[in-house]
């Protein structure tokens, strides 16, 4: 399989010298499902910009055989998608259709194209009854497909999802995994939500404060008490003995 | 420096929103309102009459030419002004939308536009003519014909944000040339005014939840709690920029609704500016009165 992520001794620090990523190699194929666990402020969503160009990092970082540089930006977002973690910082447009027509609309397609790509974003999300909804009246999880439609009429070859389950109740969170498991594009999945990783992602990278702590299968990684623990994260419910309610 | 300027012209917007309403006790409950009217004005915008079908370009040509030509008459000439009355009400039967829409709308405007020549009968009193036992003064005509002004300008601008969204409005000023920066950040501004509030409103809560009794925010309070909203607001106008970078946004919208003005557009536009211009030029009242006396 082609590698479609290749980051090499990459690091990027803030303007105020924080270093968050330092000494950072990673490799995805196409098609894989990889899900990013660990920590808060280990850099899970600093990687992600990263990958899209919205930050500048240091160290050699190619997504789609491209390397992330100005001149490659434009070509690379339009093949890679990008979920933010706040919905209500991804759309913008005064309706579902507004905003998933944006994209196609920047990239110059037709009339007809873009009223086709709106058409069947919202089938593969399931949301057809949205289109015109205004975006402001929608409820956490209706928000939440929205944006992943939004992501999906670019048709690209990489998603990356950032805490995607996040805000969701148990019913949206199980159409959300239910879309992720039907789409057969790349996808790199960062969350805290490790049941949803479990069933989403076939390969799981575990990051701490110095970088990949672990890389290998969900399953392997998943189980690994000691692990995770170390990493301030617990087994997911999935492979947790249930602990007993404390009652006074 | 685009985000930054987004952020702090943002920040102004919702600073005067929250300066004029923050004393008031149910001070969410108006921004919540306000941002359902914001999302009102969309729902109106993408309604589907005679008007809202019209080329934006034509829409806004004739907004702008209305207004110049009600206000190029002169204040005592009031029997000119009111045919000119006759254009929105026949613009608001072919939007389809009830002219008591725009006056609730526009509740809060009105009155500091009819109050803009509200000394004119004091300072003026010089007699025009006489009703029976009432001597009509210049200042009263004048008052009557600037409030009349007013009322008319804002009702044809209501028309065209109540019949064209933003973007066709946008759209439409380019094709008129304007500065891109400008109807970039008139877009986003106007985009990011409910999400904004959304913010200042979050804000307003915690900090009400922490100071039960209080009415308004407390002005050793007021450095942190503004300084907190332009930080967030800063943030919110960087993430939202973002979302926009990913998806090929550039500085520039591209639509995908680029219509081409059409004849009906154009017979339209040249029909409603003959009618206007006419009704400038001939005194239709006078005429009128002058066929009837």
């Amino acid at each position: 399989m082609n590698k479609v992520i290749n980051i090499e001794k990459a690091a990027f620090a803030y303007e105020t010298g924080k270093q968050i990523l330092s000494d950072f190699s990673l490799t995805i194929r196409s098609g894989e499902s990889v899900g990013l666990i660990g920590a808060n402020g280990t850099g899970k969503s600093t990687l992600m910009k990263m990958l899209t160009g919205l930050l500048s990092h240091q160290g050699k970082v190619e997504v789609l055989g491209l390397e992330v540089e100005k001149k490659n930006l434009p070509e690379i977002r339009k093949r890679l998608g990008f979920v933010f973690q706040d919905s209500d910082s991804q759309l913008f447009m005064p309706t579902v259709y507004d905003d998933i027509a944006f994209a196609p609309r920047n990239y110059g397609m037709s009339r007809e194209e873009v009223e086709q790509r709106v058409d069947e974003a919202l089938e593969r999300t399931r949301i057809p009854h949205l289109k015109y909804k205004q975006n402001y009246k929608m409820s956490g999880g209706e928000k939440r497909m929205a944006c992943i439609a939004v992501v999906m009429a670019m048709k690209p070859e990489i998603i990356l999802l950032d805490e995607p389950s996040i805000t969701l109740d148990p019913y949206n969170r199980r159409t959300l995994i239910n879309n992720l498991n039907e789409m057969s594009e790349t996808k790199l999945i960062a969350s805290h939500d490790l049941d949803m990783i479990y069933e989403t992602c076939e390969r799981v990278i575990l990051m701490d404060k110095t970088g990949i702590r672990a890389d290998g299968s969900a399953e392997e990684i998943l189980k690994d008490q000691e692990l995770l623990e170390s990493c301030h994260l617990e087994l997911p419910f999935c492979f947790s003995t249930p602990v007993p309610r404390k009652r006074k | 420096m685009k985000r930054v300027s987004c952020g702090i012209l943002f920040f102004i917007v919702v600073y005067w929103y929250i300066c004029v309403h923050w004393k008031k006790e149910d001070f969410m409950d108006q921004m919540t309102s306000a941002m359902l009217e914001l999302a009102d004005m969309d729902t109106l915008a993408s309604g589907d009459s005679f008007l809202h079908r019209r080329h934006p370009l034509a829409k806004l040509l004739l907004t702008i030419l209305y207004i110049f030509t009600v206000v190029s008459f002169p204040v005592n000439q009031l029997s000119g002004l009111i045919p000119m009355v006759l254009i929105p009400v026949l613009a608001y039967q072919m939007a389809d939308l009830p002219l008591r829409t725009c006056f609730y709308k526009l509740r809060f405007v009105l009155p500091l536009v009819c109050a803009v020549g509200i000394w004119n009968p004091i300072l003026n009193r010089e007699p025009a003519f006489s009703l029976g036992a009432l001597t009509v003064t210049v200042g009263m005509i004048s008052f009557l014909s600037l409030m009349l002004k007013g009322i008319l300008s804002l009702m044809m601008s209501f028309l065209l944000i109540a019949t064209t969204n933003i973007e066709k409005i946008c759209y439409a000023l380019s094709l008129l040339k304007v500065p891109k920066v400008m109807v970039t950040q008139t877009l986003i501004t106007y985009r990011y005014i409910s999400l904004l509030l959304h913010e200042a409103g979050t804000m307003w809560n915690a900090y009400k939840l922490r100071a039960p009794g209080q009415k308004g925010v407390h002005i050793s309070a007021w450095g942190s709690f503004l300084g907190q909203l332009l930080l967030r607001s800063m943030d919110r106008a960087s993430d939202l920029y973002q979302s926009m970078e990913m998806r090929g946004f550039h500085g520039s919208f591209y639509y995908a609704e680029v219509q081409r003005a059409g004849r009906t557009d154009w017979l339209y536009f040249l029909i409603m500016a003959a009618v206007i211009l006419l009704l400038r030029l001939v005194n239709l009242s006078a005429l009128l009165g002058g066929l009837l006396v």
